[in-house]
């Protein structure tokens, strides 16, 4: 058996067999699923725009310069 | 439950087939031939095909239809993920103080609103500071003005539309917060309509005050020429000419009528990834629960009289 499978064997019986256990790595996961996916997409929506945001354009004008 | 409701819909999917009738071990199915799929998509293609041109071609023609319209141009934010250029909003909001807020208000928009989007928060303070803002009553119940704060709204030039239309010839000049979704065409008809001037065709007569302008309905604008090249200065050495003078305004517009844009499209993004991997989700769930009925098969045994 391939480790792959083994893995999800493990894991299909620790965790997805019972509902207890299932719920439990659902609120667990939440956080950092959701953690993950809002900075990954916004770094991704940051580096499509390049440029165009108000954190890359700071400093760029004269009033901003005047007080530095 | 479940399995009641899975039953009775298995039975009713099952029922009423004629091949029992004829006493023939025929296998129900639920699909149909390929052949026959093909003629009815290629007949209700046609058939729907038929009454959109039919639908387009009962629409009178308007007299009121024969304008200019806008060219559609290449915005930077144009597309499902391109944010607003926020240079460009900058930009804008100094062309707009310097020059169309001598006649259009913006009443809408607030200082604070500029904070962290164009401007540091001390800057915002200081753009507030510059405008004088009616405010009161006072102890003695009367009315005083004061020094701009984060949470004003951007001064107007007149005080109520009265006086607006008094001051430009009977021609009211619209507030600019909302400007760019209360127009068709939106930030193209305004950036056509700004850099649009020219003299008026042989034929058209203007009363005093009026301008041409063909992207205007109806060709006569109350409005003057307003951007010429270098009328003002921008503060980070872009070249004041005419075209991007209205480029930077109309993203400003842009930004006014929908602050919101750069949140919404990342949201956008986001809603659309989940839904998605919703969607496969819920076609395994639909595979996995059908394969029962899929893979039944039904056959007539003849009984045996012995």
């Amino acid at each position: 058996m391939s480790s792959l499978a083994n893995l999800s064997k493990n894991l299909y019986h620790a965790v997805f067999r019972r509902t207890s256990t299932f719920v439990i790595a659902v609120v667990v996961l939440a956080y950092p699923f959701e953690r993950a996916f809002n900075v990954g997409t916004e770094r991704y929506f940051r580096f499509i725009n390049k440029g165009k945001f108000y954190d890359d354009i700071k400093g760029q004008f004269g009033q901003d310069a005047e007080e530095e | 439950m479940a399995a009641l409701v899975g039953r009775s819909t298995k039975q009713a999917l099952l029922r009423a087939k004629p091949a029992l009738s004829n006493q023939q071990a025929t296998f129900v199915t639920l699909k149909s031939k390929t052949s026959k799929r093909v003629a009815w998509f290629l007949g209700s293609l046609a058939v729907g095909g038929g009454t959109v041109v039919a639908g387009a071609l009962a629409q009178p023609t308007f007299a009121s239809d024969l304008v200019l319209h806008p060219p559609k141009f290449p915005w930077s934010h144009n597309g499902p993920l391109q944010t607003l250029d926020h240079a460009s909003i900058r930009r804008g909001y100094e062309v707009y103080k310097q020059v169309c807020a001598a006649c259009h208000s913006m009443q809408y928009v607030c200082y604070r609103n500029l904070v962290n989007v164009i401007m540091t928060e001390d800057e915002a303070k200081a753009e507030a500071e510059e405008a004088m803002v009616e405010d009161g009553p006072n102890d003695v119940g009367e009315m005083f003005e004061r020094p701009g704060k984060l949470s004003d709204h951007f001064p107007s030039p007149y005080k109520n539309e009265e006086q607006a239309r008094a001051a430009n010839n009977g021609a009211y000049p619209p507030d600019l917060s909302y400007i760019v979704q209360a127009r068709h065409g939106g930030e193209d008809y305004i950036f056509s309509l700004l850099t649009g001037y020219s003299d008026p065709p042989a034929g058209v007569k203007l009363m005093d005050g009026q301008h041409f302008n063909a992207y205007f309905p109806g060709g006569a604008i109350g409005m003057a020429q307003a951007l010429y090249n270098e009328i003002i200065e921008y503060s980070d050495g872009t070249p004041a000419t005419q075209s991007q003078l209205a480029k930077d305004v109309c993203v400003f517009l842009k930004w006014a009528g929908e602050p919101e844009h750069d949140s919404r499209k990342l949201y956008g993004m986001r809603a659309l990834i989940i839904l998605s991997f919703l969607l496969g989700v819920a076609y395994y769930m639909k595979r996995l629960k059908w394969t029962t009925v899929k893979t039944r098969k039904l056959a007539f045994k003849p009984p045996s009289y012995k």
